[in-house]
């Protein structure tokens, strides 16, 4: 699970702790659970549902607690909202204050973004552990592979959809499909080995 | 090695490989939601990325400011005398309103009883058969897989089939609840009301929607709450 820097607590702040459900987007823990799953199956609308109408709200944040103008909020609430919806499916995150961690990843971001344009910045490193990839591709071989992918059966992308994005295992995929782990896994080999052909082919 | 180069090597392990594809799909999938939800934002709250204007010539900026004076002008007389211009039979945009009620299509093509159900109550209500709709969506409740998203369905279903008492029980238990549907569910309860002709209580309901609930929704609500009610 992600590590927070811990919050100040009430006495500290000597302000009265917000109802839980306000602390995580109107969520209740059950319908953030019923979230959790449909984010994970490929069914964003929950997510959406849930986190769109606090969107401008976070613009706003950031705008009033370190200067950013509004274009850069927005790139820096929405990159946070992908991220956001990575550690979700990925289950590294736990109904209790979304709401603070979604402000803290967006300040995150707005960091990175500066720091990316070699900007000063006097933004903290909230030291968030966030998703990173471990491997950067060209945008020349993203678009290859785009191209690659998009030339892929609909099952095949489903199937690496589930797996790499959805982030479920070739266990879950099989049970859902009603077919036995092994054979998925082989589909999933052949489906990743007809991609680097493509690929080769179209670069 | 590029990573062109490695997807190239015969050789590469399964682990490389299994982080390659993993990078390349999730930030394919991350552009494409990017895209859609840059579209969703703008339409269904008016949030919009605004790019910073730079330095404009002088003779540019003394017509902007023209321009500007012309618009504000023309909009203080619009608003003079647009609540007249608003006001029309609110009937005619309840019909409407009733009308573009829609289903959000499943995307799932499983075999399970839920989702087959789901399918054919969503293929039912499209042609209109809504009695059908509404008995494949009961079934559908007394499932174990069944969804808040398909109590809100059959609500919908009701409403448009006529069934208005049945559509404001499911309305009301959504909004009771304090589900993700609260406020769709307030509004479609409002619909309903209406129908009924119980102006006053729908009214009410309609003015309980916040614009922090949705912009669309908001200002369907706005705009119905302006309308002249015999």
């Amino acid at each position: 699970m992600l590590a927070l820097p811990k919050p100040l607590s009430s006495n500290q702040l000597k302000v009265t702790p917000k109802p839980k459900t306000e602390r995580n987007f109107g969520l209740s823990e059950s319908s953030f659970q019923e979230m959790v799953s449909a984010t994970k199956d490929g069914d964003h609308r929950f997510f959406e549902r849930a986190f769109h109408a606090h969107f401008e709200d976070c613009i706003a944040y950031l705008r009033r607690k370190d200067q950013a103008e509004q274009s850069e909020a927005y790139d820096a609430v929405m990159e946070a909202l992908l991220r956001f919806r990575d550690l979700l499916v990925a289950g590294k995150i736990r109904y209790g204050n979304l709401r603070y961690l979604l402000t803290l990843m967006a300040r995150q971001e707005l960091r990175r973004q500066r720091k990316r344009q070699g900007r000063f910045t006097t933004l903290p490193d909230l030291g968030l552990d966030l998703v990173n990839e471990a491997v950067e591709l060209s945008e020349e071989d993203f678009s290859l592979l785009s191209r690659a992918f998009n030339s892929l059966g609909e099952e095949c992308r489903e199937l690496l959809r589930g797996f790499y994005y959805g982030k479920r295992t070739v266990k879950e995929i099989a049970k859902e499909a009603g077919r036995k782990a092994p054979a998925v896994r082989k589909q999933k080999s052949r489906c990743i080995a007809t991609l680097r052909r493509y690929f080769y082919q179209t670069s | 090695m590029t990573t062109s180069e490695k997807l190239r090597d015969p050789n590469l392990s399964e682990e490389e490989e299994d982080a390659i594809i993993g990078a390349f799909v999730r930030r394919y999938e991350n552009e494409r939601l990017r895209e859609r939800w840059q579209v969703k934002l703008k339409k269904e709250h008016g949030v919009v990325r605004k790019e910073i204007i730079t330095t404009t010539k002088p003779a540019k900026i003394r017509r902007l400011v023209l321009g500007l004076i012309t618009v504000a002008a023309s909009l203080l007389l619009l608003f003079i005398f647009w609540p007249s211009l608003q006001q029309q039979n609110g009937q005619e945009l309840l019909a409407v309103y009733v009308a573009d009620i829609s289903l959000d299509a499943t995307r799932s093509t499983n075999p399970d009883p839920a989702d087959s159900l789901r399918r054919v109550q969503f293929s039912a209500f499209e042609a209109a058969d809504y009695a059908l709709a509404q008995s494949s969506g009961e079934i559908l409740l007394q499932l174990p897989e069944a969804t808040l998203e398909d109590r809100f369905h059959l609500a919908l279903i009701q409403l448009k089939g006529g069934q208005i008492d049945a559509a404001k029980t499911s309305l009301q238990a959504l909004i009771d609840e304090d589900t993700l549907y609260r406020a769709e569910a307030q509004f479609h309860l409002g619909l309903a009301l209406l129908l009924e002709g119980d102006k006053t209580t729908s009214l009410d309901k309609l003015r309980q929607i916040q614009a922090s609930d949705g912009r669309e929704l908001y200002e369907k609500a706005q705009t119905l709450l302006r309308q002249k009610w015999e």
